[in-house]
């Protein structure tokens, strides 16, 4: 587990244009320069915030990163409650 | 000379992302706020505004986190957010007091970092959008770690205050200081649109008090009751650090739920 990778490439994308430009074409590949774990990977690839989320990536990064995928707030913030929720039913 | 003008202030980016979004009563008083804040600056003729702002993941990262840093470019490009409805520019800097503050910090007992090609993102750009709107009045950004811990305590953010009017008493500028940040929110997480308006009430009593023990009292777990958007009020902390003996005056407080902030607006009358 890296989350220094996963949120780095996700701050990455959000602060540079042509990383973003190259991620938005090739997201699969774009991911294959980070020491990602194959979970890691699919949860980017899969834009699971609640997963991101629960991995501990920043809130002003992972924000920032679903809006350039268009996601709106509410389904953002559920997915992110509905995190929080199983993680604490877990433990 | 000494600081000739010092405010605080919220930056919430709906302020101008979603304006029409928040009820116009509340949007009415935050515009007019803003334009006390802008009316004081302008009456105080300053030369420089020292802008005291947290970092939003713009400029630094996990790689390299400094706790201050002074932007001393000649310009600072911004903002960084394409959406934030205010026009990309450069914004003009002042690198000659930048780097008076800098060397000054350094005889101050402080340490910062510096950086000659900051960009800045609303934390700055949107009270510069409203306070210096024609660039007349060149700025120094002093960017915040208020992002991950750990943070500068309070008591650091006030000494770092002190030092920063220090510094301007033995310059030869005539320096405002603004503080933008806060007050309770909690950007991007799960409690996104929660506000505390019970911390919110209570900061703003100590800070129109100016009641510099007690900010400087706050610990990281009570700031963080605030949110994790809520440590920006470090930012208000310097402020104060900076004006010990001047008058705050509140110009508005307004919990705005659908910009998701408790957004505060002070300035402060000089000590007779």
């Amino acid at each position: 587990m890296s989350l220094y990778q996963v949120q780095k490439l996700l701050r990455d994308v959000n602060r540079d244009i042509p990383n973003r430009e190259r991620y938005m074409q090739d997201p699969k590949s774009f991911a294959d320069a980070y020491d990602l774990s194959a979970e890691e990977k699919a949860v980017i690839l899969g834009l699971d915030y609640g997963a991101l989320y629960a991995m501990g990536v920043h809130g002003l990064i992972l924000r920032p990163f679903s809006l350039f995928h268009k996601e709106p707030e509410p389904r953002y913030l559920e997915a992110l409650r509905a995190s929080r929720a199983q993680q604490a039913a877990e433990v | 000379m000494p600081l000739v003008y010092a405010a605080s202030a919220s930056h919430a980016p709906g302020i101008t992302a979603w304006v029409e979004g928040a009820p116009t009563e509340k949007k009415d008083k935050i515009y007019g706020a803003f334009a006390d804040l802008r009316a004081g600056l302008v009456a105080s003729k300053a030369d420089v505004a020292v802008i005291v702002a947290p970092e939003h993941f713009a400029n630094f990262f996990l790689n390299n986190m400094p706790a201050f840093c002074i932007g001393r470019g000649a310009h600072h490009m911004g903002p960084v957010e394409p959406w934030l409805r205010i026009e990309r520019r450069p914004i003009p800097g002042d690198p000659v007091f930048a780097e008076t503050l800098l060397n000054g910090c350094y005889e101050h007992g402080f340490e910062p970092s510096y950086s000659d090609e900051l960009e800045v993102d609303h934390g700055v750009a949107l009270p510069v959008h409203f306070l210096i709107p024609d660039g007349s009045i060149p700025i120094v950004p002093v960017i915040i770690n208020c992002l991950t811990e750990p943070m500068p305590s309070a008591a650091r953010c006030f000494a770092f205050g002190e030092a920063i009017a220090a510094i301007a008493a033995n310059s030869d500028r005539r320096v405002a200081v603004i503080g933008t940040g806060g007050l309770s929110h909690w950007p991007g997480e799960a409690e996104h649109g929660t506000i505390n308006e019970e911390f919110d009430a209570t900061f703003l009593k100590d800070v129109l008090a100016n009641d510099g023990a007690a900010l400087q009292r706050y610990t990281h777990e009570q700031i963080a009751e605030s949110g994790t958007g809520g440590h920006e009020v470090r930012a208000w902390i310097i402020v104060a650090g900076a004006v010990a003996g001047w008058k705050p005056e509140l110009l508005t407080y307004q919990p705005v739920h659908e910009w998701a902030t408790g957004c505060g607006f002070v300035h402060y009358q000089q000590a007779a």
